[in-house]
């Protein structure tokens, strides 16, 4: 009889317990959802590199043809390759050449001859041109380029010199610059 | 929940704060958002040389004095002495450097020594001046090998070739005379 009385209480409290746990969890799951957002920003900035060599040499050897004038052979249609990308589509290019001039110059100049040569540069990129002459102070056009990554060729042109060339060595630069933008 | 609305208005804030933050970051400096970043450039340097030479363009010319004898069958000095010719030429190194080297005008072919009558001579000296961008080299047909070199430097134009000094003993041998003068141009920086 005891033991009657002992199992009875255990099974009510078990079905009190079961029965207090369903009730708790129906209140749970009946509750509002709440949602936390987290906005995230980032960005990437606009820009523009060389990658891979830079400066770049482009040797043209001897310049003088057999009669001590410039031989333009050796000057136009030469080319070197430089490597760019830039990630905004108004990126933009220019160029901005300095003469082939002996180094050191020298002064004063004999008379009949010449110790500068003029050429063209341009420069290539995304399929756009952008050019300078050495002739003209200051550096050419910009031209948009947009977004690219990619060979950038830079050939002369159009080299030009009166007189005979004084011996020597002679250095020019031709600077590609590309803006982001 | 109130906790939850609280973190929900920060949130909103930071990104009220970030948007024109990055809008002014994109404008640049003010040129309307169309430039900016910052320019990259890739560099061509471009080297090339001249090599050191000289030319004479017009070489060889001759120059021809005539008959050389006087009445008297000595040499006449007029006809050697004050002559001159033009070489044309350039150089383009600064130290280039101009020489010059004559030869007896001599009578060919020659006589053997042997049967040059006593008191005649088959061969006339002379000076020979070359002047090229104001810088006169010269030599004596008299004396063996080149005169000494003269700095020209970088020039173009005339040579002017000058002959003097002639000189003979005796009597000339009848015949044909020949002599040459050579300037020698080297280039030097």
């Amino acid at each position: 009889m005891k033991m009657r009385s002992t199992l009875f209480a255990g099974l009510s409290l078990g079905l009190g317990l079961l029965a207090g746990t369903q009730v708790w969890a129906q209140e749970v799951q009946t509750g509002d959802p709440v949602d936390g957002t987290v906005n995230i920003d980032a960005s990437v900035a606009p820009k523009c590199l060389f990658t891979g060599d830079n400066p770049v040499q482009l040797s043209l050897g001897e310049l003088a043809n057999a009669v001590g004038n410039l031989d333009t052979s050796k000057v136009n249609n030469k080319s070197v390759t430089l490597h760019a990308w830039c990630n905004s589509a108004g990126s933009q290019m220019h160029v901005e050449t300095t003469k082939l001039a002996l180094t050191p110059a020298l002064v004063p100049n004999p008379t009949g001859f010449v110790q500068q040569v003029d050429y063209t540069a341009s420069a290539l990129a995304n399929a756009k041109t952008a050019t300078d002459d050495t002739s003209v102070a200051g550096p050419g056009s910009d031209v948009v380029v947009g977004i690219f990554t990619g060979d950038v060729p830079v050939t002369l042109s159009n080299a030009s010199a009166t007189g005979l060339l004084l011996a020597g060595a002679y250095q020019g630069t031709v600077v590609v610059t590309l803006t982001p933008g | 929940m109130s906790h939850i609305k609280t973190l929900a208005i920060v949130t909103l804030a930071a990104s009220a704060i970030a948007v024109p933050t990055l809008a002014l970051a994109e404008g640049g400096g003010g040129g309307g958002g169309v430039t900016y970043g910052t320019p990259n450039s890739g560099n061509v340097n471009i080297t090339g040389s001249v090599a050191l030479k000289c030319d004479i363009t017009n070489d060889p010319v001759t120059l021809a004095l005539g008959e050389l004898a006087g009445a008297g069958g000595t040499l006449d000095t007029s006809k050697v002495n004050g002559h001159s010719v033009n070489l044309t030429g350039w150089c383009n190194g600064t130290k280039s450097t101009m020489s010059v080297q004559a030869t007896s005008i001599a009578l060919t072919p020659a006589l053997p020594t042997n049967q040059v009558p006593s008191g005649f001579d088959q061969s006339v000296d002379y000076t020979a001046t070359a002047t090229a961008n104001s810088v006169s080299a010269t030599d004596s047909s008299s004396t063996p090998g080149a005169g000494s070199a003269v700095t020209v430097g970088a020039f173009t134009g005339n040579i002017g070739v000058s002959l003097s000094s002639a000189s003979a003993s005796g009597l000339l041998v009848a015949g044909s005379y020949q002599g040459t003068t050579t300037v020698t141009l080297t280039p030097g920086m």
